[in-house]
């Protein structure tokens, strides 16, 4: 039986952004078998020594989804929280395709901040 | 992201979850095997039996037990049984004698009575069937085997979570420290209630239904004071036996007053025996409703109220369940701004500040963030539970070298969790006298200044402004994270932002207050809140004050990022 396959693709391979604009891309997949739901979303998590917190920001769905098939998405990136790499936290930003009930994902990082470089802190 | 543990952590894991398997499993087989014994036999075979013989004796450790032989026939043969409720034939003790004479009356000689005899063996025989309450006991030590196996499955097969989406991550539902500690709170108050009920307010109940029980003249037949040997400490109680008439029939008791259980003080103790010689004739007070139930002393004793110290076991679930609800901050909300911190006067996170007093010019005065009436009591809850318990154990030690039987290992190891106890105590010495101390009082244009924004601060201090030596005056950023080490919930902090705003000790510039404008850097992280994550700002201003507590006043900021529009006016939607 062949696997599940999901493609994210961003308009002109875009991994960094300003608070404040649209994330253009394209999702694509392909199952062997129907699926309820595709969903694209905009999250970000922390990273570091502190517990994992994390917040899904945007989603954007596709119900009852053609098994081959792709589809553009817009997603609005809000004003923060920055990319942040600190001493103690890290904040990242990833665009997922996940698709209910397959394990499998597709997963792009991505930067937001005002210079689109994430904020670190200096070396002390 | 959780990170895969490596092999020798999970061994050591592993050894530790199976101390738990093993002792749960080991005290699971004991409680099962005899909760075994005492079904089998509610199988044995009824038939007719005879008292020959009954008698309350007392053996060399001062305990009393009822013994009883009776005899009944089996398929023609006859036999003599010894077992009251016990298989092996053992008499049946109680600390009550009350409970013993109770059987002893229930059972005279030549009384017909009912035998359970074992049909695998006629010699083995019973009056009543031993309690089956034995079988509930084996759900406490399951509780450490499903812990043990538990953390042994979850340590070797438990999800990773690294392939996970972050969607799904946060849309599981994972088990939480939260709920242990809740389950902790509960069984803590749980017990810590019935440790108070049995030992506090059953004795006092019992009291005041005595105050209607009839007096009766009695006399002592036997007292002393009996010794209990601790691990870490030795107790005391008094067995006093004395016999009273009821309707002419003779009854015993060894009931002094109604406190269950040994305490410290030997003397006390050795007082009241010796006020009881053998022989001395008494006044006990004799329930009406049973006559076994009497007792000497019927007034609140004097040990009672050790009976309220598992209130602090009640305190400390109480406040584990209470802290259960606010351990991890902020739950996680989403979308919008939800992890820009929210103030505690306003719930609205775009208005961070909206309850906030505000002046004609529509200025806002910040408050300190921490209050010291809350931290006076932070310190005086802490030093009353530390030292109350501490309190329980300083006395024993002192008490045992009064009585010329020095505990030297208590002693010792209860030194440094006195000095903890005095430092708590000098702490609400500390906390007191900074109650009175000066109160800085900030006036901004905004509490929630954006990166690259200019900060107006009006500041003035309110009090004993003169006893100030040196003010300083800093805008701080740090880094809070959460993160779990073992059962403790750990924070750690680092300052990344530091900036120097005043430092003065000139006396007319503190007297008077002033103005600062502060330029929040447009290169720095702004402000973030998440359940485990913090990105803080604070005005911190600190003042030295000589022979007297310093003055520590810290004032929340909100650094919002920069508004989009802001930066590149029409944002492309």
């Amino acid at each position: 039986m062949p696997d599940s396959r999901l493609t994210l693709e961003l308009l002109d391979d875009r991994t960094a952004c300003y608070p404040g604009e649209t994330i253009n891309g394209v999702a694509s997949w392909e199952f062997p078998h129907p699926v309820r739901r595709i969903e694209v979303h905009l999250c970000w998590h922390t990273e570091g020594r502190g517990t994992e917190d994390g917040s899904v920001v945007e989603t954007v769905g596709f119900d009852a989804p053609t098994p081959v098939g792709a589809e553009p998405f817009r997603l609005p990136v809000p004003a923060g929280p920055y990319s942040y790499d600190g001493r103690l936290i890290a904040i990242r930003w990833t665009v997922e395709l996940i698709a209910v009930g397959v394990k499998d994902l597709a997963r792009v990082s991505i930067t937001i901040s005002p210079t689109q470089e994430p904020f670190v802190l200096p070396a002390t | 992201m959780d990170r895969p543990a490596s092999l020798l952590s999970k061994i050591g894991t592993t050894l530790f979850f199976s101390v738990f398997f093993a002792m749960g499993t080991a005290f699971c087989v004991f409680l099962g095997w005899a909760f075994f014994q005492n079904l089998t036999t509610y199988t044995w075979h009824a038939t007719d039996a005879r008292v020959v013989h009954n008698e309350i004796v007392r053996d060399r450790d001062g305990e009393h037990r009822f013994e009883i032989r009776y005899e009944y026939d089996v398929e023609g043969r006859r036999y003599t049984g010894q077992g009251y409720d016990d298989p092996r034939g053992r008499g049946y003790a109680h600390s009550d004698y009350a409970v013993l004479g109770r059987l002893a009356a229930r059972y005279p000689v030549g009384a017909a009575c009912t035998a359970y005899v074992a049909p695998s063996d006629p010699h083995r025989a019973i009056l009543a069937h031993p309690s089956l309450w034995i079988g509930l006991m084996i759900f406490v030590p399951l509780i450490f085997v499903a812990v043990g196996a538990g953390g042994i499955y979850f340590t070797w097969f438990g999800k990773s979570g690294t392939v996970q989406s972050v969607a799904g991550r946060v849309r599981s539902k994972q088990p939480s420290v939260k709920w242990i500690v809740r389950l902790m709170g509960i069984g803590f108050t749980v017990a810590g209630l019935a440790a108070v009920y049995f030992l506090f307010i059953g004795p006092v109940m019992r009291v005041e239904q005595a105050k209607s029980w009839m007096p009766v003249p009695a006399t002592v037949i036997a007292s002393r004071v009996v010794t209990h040997r601790g691990d870490d400490s030795t107790t005391y109680s008094v067995d006093m036996l004395y016999e009273y008439e009821i309707d002419g029939r003779p009854l015993r008791s060894n009931r002094y007053h109604f406190m269950t259980g040994s305490t410290s003080g030997r003397d006390a103790k050795q007082a009241i025996v010796e006020a009881h010689p053998p022989g001395r004739a008494i006044t006990a007070y004799v329930n009406p409703a049973d006559p076994f139930d009497a007792v000497i002393h019927r007034g609140y004793p004097d040990d009672l109220w050790f009976g309220l110290i598992p209130l602090v076991f009640c305190v400390a679930g109480v406040g584990m369940l209470v802290g259960s609800f606010f351990v991890g901050g902020a739950a996680a909300r989403a979308g919008g701004t939800a992890w820009l911190p929210t103030s505690h006067t306003a719930g609205q996170p775009d208005a961070p500040f909206a309850g906030l007093p505000r002046s004609a010019d529509g200025r806002t005065t910040l408050r300190p963030t921490t209050c010291p009436w809350g931290k006076l009591l932070g310190v005086v809850f802490l030093a009353v539970f530390w030292n109350g318990i501490t309190g329980v154990f300083v006395g024993i030690a002192v008490n045992s070298h009064l009585a010329g039987n020095p505990e030297w290992f208590l002693t010792v190891f209860i030194i440094p969790f006195v000095l903890i106890g005095v430092g708590l105590l000098g702490g609400i010495v500390y906390q007191f006298l900074a109650l009175f101390n000066l109160t800085a009082v900030l006036e901004v244009n905004t509490a929630s200044p954006a990166l690259g924004e200019t900060l107006t601060i009006d500041w003035r201090l309110e009090g004993r402004v003169d006893r100030i030596a040196t003010l300083t005056f800093s805008l701080v950023g740090e880094e809070h994270a959460t993160y779990r080490r073992g059962t403790d919930t750990v924070t750690d902090k680092h300052t990344f932002y530091d900036e120097a705003l005043l430092k003065t000790s000139d006396a007319v510039e503190i007297l008077s207050g002033g103005h600062l404008d502060v330029v929040i850097p447009a290169d720095v992280m702004h402000s973030f809140e998440a359940a485990n994550n913090k990105i803080t700002w604070t005005l911190k201003m600190a003042g030295d004050i000589r022979f007297w507590p310093d003055m520590n006043n810290e004032f929340a900021l909100i650094v919002r990022p920069i508004d989009p529009t802001v930066l590149w006016g029409n944002v492309d939607a």
